[in-house]
């Protein structure tokens, strides 16, 4: 059981400033599973997500207390807010899509090509296993295979957010996480993506944070929902629309409030 | 297909360490520059002030170097400094800020680009072809208007340095004017006032902070400004009482006797540096509070608020003193001008009244009751600003001409003298060429670019990449307005003092290029900064997500995206190098007909030759001379426009 879990938070707290937005995180993601992170905004589910691989170093006066454990990733095992931890390293195995698409105003190629060459790739033929295994797992491949030198930035939202994925993919990670995917997109790419995941699950683990609450219903094995900065309610996604344990969970999944 | 692991993290490291720091040095060159302008001014003028006495240095009415008994007083050109950049600033204010608003409401749509280019063209025209202008137009119509038959002086300074600066006045409230939110213009009109109304009562209002940066930022232009001046002020330092006189200005003083002058003279010149440093400094200090409020539109609330905070600054307490005055002249407007009706409307009414009683003249009151009625329809208000509104008009139609003007003025004046000979020949006393000068540009352009472009945009990085929140980095970004704000004659001092001086370099290519490239480095850093910030936030993020490096998001994603911005820079710091003259003429010593064999050989560029062909006995050459750079000047900006069309297609947009 305890070998299942491939990222394990223990006690986190973070501080924006002096504004406390996790108040103490306990949560264990599985490997290969769908964990989706539900919750008002401004509950802290972005907040969570980009803690775990570390985003929010960027961010200025923010601070994390806890440990966060990763297990099961070669050279990675361990507290990733360790000191010596390789953050490009962790980054790598960790991806990260967002919620707007972000392809650089580069070709498609480029583009996919960007990470593994970030990471040492430099052979043209590699590179082009990579780009195309990439868009195929992204399920763009026969949209873009024709026009690999056009620029990425004249592609539509869907394809776009899509190119990000397989952008994602192409450094080979072991956890994919997924910032709100879909709320920029209309429901055709966002079917496209939720399908995706589906098939993306086998290979990957895949945390997704989202305001859908279809959408977590459709996609994930486990729910993690959010207010305030805590976890209130933590099971698999049958049980948690199911039978809610908590008041407040049930609240928000049936509607009443959020 | 597996990636390698790790086997090159320490590497990055490493390298990222050594980027960083190296990125550092450069940001701190402008600090250190800076530092040494001061140091190197101050440790020359000081002594001088203090062995003439401070108090008859800066109020001492007489400056006679050349007595027996050398006197060194600079009050006068004190007095023609502040006369000429305020009557400029007045002059360009009553035109540059009805353009702005010309441009930002009024214009028509098609007009609108080539307006705002022919604004943009008279920014890049060299200072010294308006003071070839000056010369060649200005001083000899005004020598017919004058009573005194004196066209130089102070007049005919204002009318070229208010040309000089409406672009700047122009450019900036019109940025503010439209970073005005529409939803105000709205909100006034849906109150139903007149488009007029909602323009100037609201929309202005609301941009005023932008406007007193403008006023601001041209009045350290214009108190700054050499070579333009230097011709057309005429030189002799009189106490000014008119606006016909020979007088002159700090800067004009420094450029013209620096050179030529040796001993005591030029120790005091650096003094007379040290002051206009000073006023450069001051100027930036308020430019610095004005930018911190900018962010309240409306001062008299934001006053009220923090009313305790507002009565321990300064600054604050003179906004509020401006606020009070502008109150006073307000109420002292309103009882005036409505004496001014009554003074003007009643007593032809009360005529008409009496002409009534005799019974003489009932047509007479009735054309006097529907003027009154007219008035009282088409109130005041109204009319005054539709009078504005047809002086935006009035105003922008001068500015076009102006360049129009200026443009074929110099070329009619240059055209018939331009000949292959005369740009590529052999440079002889009966057929001065242009040749030397080429080359001496093309070197100091050359030296500018290699030390500005590196050390520029490396500080750029570092300011927007490494060094947003840092606690030092208001030092920093102080340092680099602050050497923005340094009057160019000042760099050229330095340039005089360090490079010419201690380095024994004498007049020299490369002292001119050092001292250009240190006085353009703000340029580059801003321009450059301000197109890294545009590049939007999610890139970086995405490139970290992926697991690149700081170093490698920087130099892969945020740079090539904002090559835009780095090109403008070049063009800018090319477009500078080649008009400016202030600094070169104290660092490589206008040589102008002799070949500049190596980069310390002293030399003479373009622009330097104006300055040289229209003092001696050569002023059709030197109108040719101003062709030459005008059109250099025209080719450059073209260019810019293709870089910045090519680099954003290129990007997919």
């Amino acid at each position: 059981m305890a070998n299942n879990q491939i990222i394990t938070i223990t006690d986190l707290h973070l501080y924006y400033g002096k504004v406390e937005a996790l108040k103490g995180i306990n949560m264990s993601i599985a490997r290969n599973e769908v964990t989706s992170f539900i919750g008002p905004s401004g509950c802290g589910k972005s907040t969570l997500l980009r803690c775990i691989n570390r985003m929010n170093d960027l961010i200025d006066n923010c601070v994390v207390q806890g440990n966060i454990y990763i297990n099961g990733i070669h050279g990675l095992d361990g507290n990733i807010y360790d000191k010596n931890v390789d953050i490009n390293a962790l980054r790598k195995h960790i991806g990260m899509v967002f919620q707007k698409p972000n392809v650089f105003p580069m070709s498609i190629y480029d583009n996919i090509a960007f990470g593994p060459r970030t990471h040492g790739v430099k052979k043209r033929s590699d590179l082009d296993i990579i780009v195309e295994d990439s868009l195929k797992k992204a399920g763009i491949w026969n949209e873009t295979k024709d026009n690999l030198k056009k620029s990425a930035v004249s592609l539509s939202g869907g394809q776009q957010q899509r190119i990000c994925i397989a952008r994602a993919l192409a450094v080979q990670p072991k956890v994919l996480l997924m910032d709100e995917p879909t709320s920029a997109l209309d429901p055709l790419s966002t079917a496209t993506i939720e399908e995706l995941c589906e098939n993306l699950k086998e290979q990957y683990t895949i945390v997704i944070v989202t305001h859908n609450m279809q959408q977590a219903t459709r996609i994930s094995d486990k729910t993690a929902f959010f207010l305030l900065g805590e976890i209130l309610e933590f099971g698999t996604t049958e049980q948690v629309f199911q039978t809610p344990r908590n008041i407040q969970c049930e609240n928000y999944i049936t509607g009443r409030f959020g | 297909m597996t990636i390698q692991q790790n086997t090159t993290s320490k590497f990055i490291h490493v390298r990222e360490r050594v980027i960083k720091y190296s990125l550092f040095s450069s940001a701190m060159f402008s600090v250190i520059a800076l530092f040494a302008i001061v140091v190197f001014l101050l440790s020359r003028g000081i002594p001088a002030i203090s062995q003439v006495g401070l108090w008859k240095f800066l109020f001492g009415t007489d400056w006679n170097p050349n007595a027996s008994t050398p006197v060194y007083g600079i009050f006068p050109m004190i007095l023609g400094s502040i006369y000429v950049t305020g009557l400029a600033t007045i002059i360009s204010l009553i035109f540059g800020l009805f353009i702005a608003i010309f441009l930002y409401k009024f214009c028509p749509k098609k007009f609108r680009s080539t307006i705002e280019q022919v604004i943009n063209l008279l920014a890049a025209v060299p200072s010294i072809v308006y003071g070839l202008f000056g010369i060649m137009i200005v001083v000899p119509v005004l020598r017919e208007i004058a009573p005194n038959f004196v066209g130089h002086g102070i007049l005919a300074s204002s009318i070229i340095l208010s040309i000089m600066v409406l672009p700047t006045i122009v450019s900036i409230s019109l940025s503010a004017l439209r970073s005005v939110p529409r939803e105000l213009y709205e909100g006034a009109l849906a109150l139903g006032a007149t488009r007029e109304q909602s323009v100037f009562k609201v929309i202005f209002p609301a941009a005023r902070s932008g406007v007193y940066t403008a006023i601001i930022l041209s009045i350290g232009r214009a108190i700054g400004e050499t070579m333009a001046v230097i011709m057309v002020i005429g030189g002799s330092p009189q106490m000014p009482t008119s606006l016909f006189q020979s007088i002159d200005t700090l800067t004009a003083l420094i450029a013209r006797s620096a050179r030529e002058e040796s001993g005591f003279l030029v120790e005091v010149l650096i003094a007379v540096g040290v002051v206009l440093l000073f006023f450069a400094l001051i100027l930036n200090y308020i430019l610095m509070k004005i930018k911190e409020r900018k962010v309240a539109h409306n001062y008299k609330i934001q006053l009220k608020k923090n009313n305790e905070k507002a009565n321990r600054s300064t600054i604050v307490g003179l906004t509020k003193f401006i606020i009070i005055v502008q109150e006073y002249w307000k109420i002292f407007w309103q009882t005036i001008g409505k004496s001014i009706k009554f003074v003007l409307t009643k007593p032809i009414y009360y005529f008409a009244y009496l002409l009534k009683i005799t019974r003489l003249s009932l047509l007479w009151y009735k054309f006097w009751a529907w003027i009154d009625t007219w008035w009282s329809v088409h109130n005041r208000q109204t009319i005054k600003y539709k009078i504005l509104k047809w002086w935006t008009y009035i105003a922008s139609t001068c500015g076009v001409l102006m360049l129009l003007a200026i443009l074929y003025f110099i070329i009619s004046g240059g055209l018939p003298y331009l000949s292959w000979e005369f740009i590529f020949g052999k440079y002889t006393l009966d057929n001065p060429t242009l040749m030397p000068a080429i080359v001496g540009t093309l070197i100091v352009v050359g030296i500018a670019l290699v030390i500005a472009i590196p050390i520029g945009v490396a500080c750029a990085i570092f300011l927007s990449e490494y060094a947003r929140q840092a606690r030092g980095v208001k030092y920093l970004r102080l340092a680099i307005d602050s050497l923005a704000a340094i009057p160019s004659i000042v760099y050229g001092l330095f340039g005089f003092i360090v490079f010419v001086g201690i380095f024994g370099w004498d007049y020299s290519l490369i002292a001119g290029g050092l001292a250009l490239s240190i006085m353009t480095l703000p340029t580059v850093i801003r321009i450059t900064e301000e197109s890294l910030l545009a590049v939007h936030h999610t890139y970086r993020e995405a490139s970290r997500a992926l697991g690149a490096s700081k170093v490698r998001t920087t130099f892969r994603i945020v740079l090539p995206s904002s090559l835009s911005g780095i090109g403008n820079a070049m063009i800018q710091t090319i477009g500078r190098a080649i008009s400016e003259s202030a600094v070169l003429i104290l660092t490589i010593g206008m040589v102008v007909g002799v070949m500049p064999s190596n980069i310390l050989s002293p030399g003479t560029t373009l622009s330097l030759n104006i300055y040289y062909f229209g003092n001696t006995l050569y002023p059709d050459q030197a109108a040719a001379t101003g062709v030459v750079l005008l059109i250099l000047v025209l080719i450059l900006n073209l260019g810019l426009s293709l870089i910045v069309k090519l680099l954003s297609k290129k990007q997919g947009k």
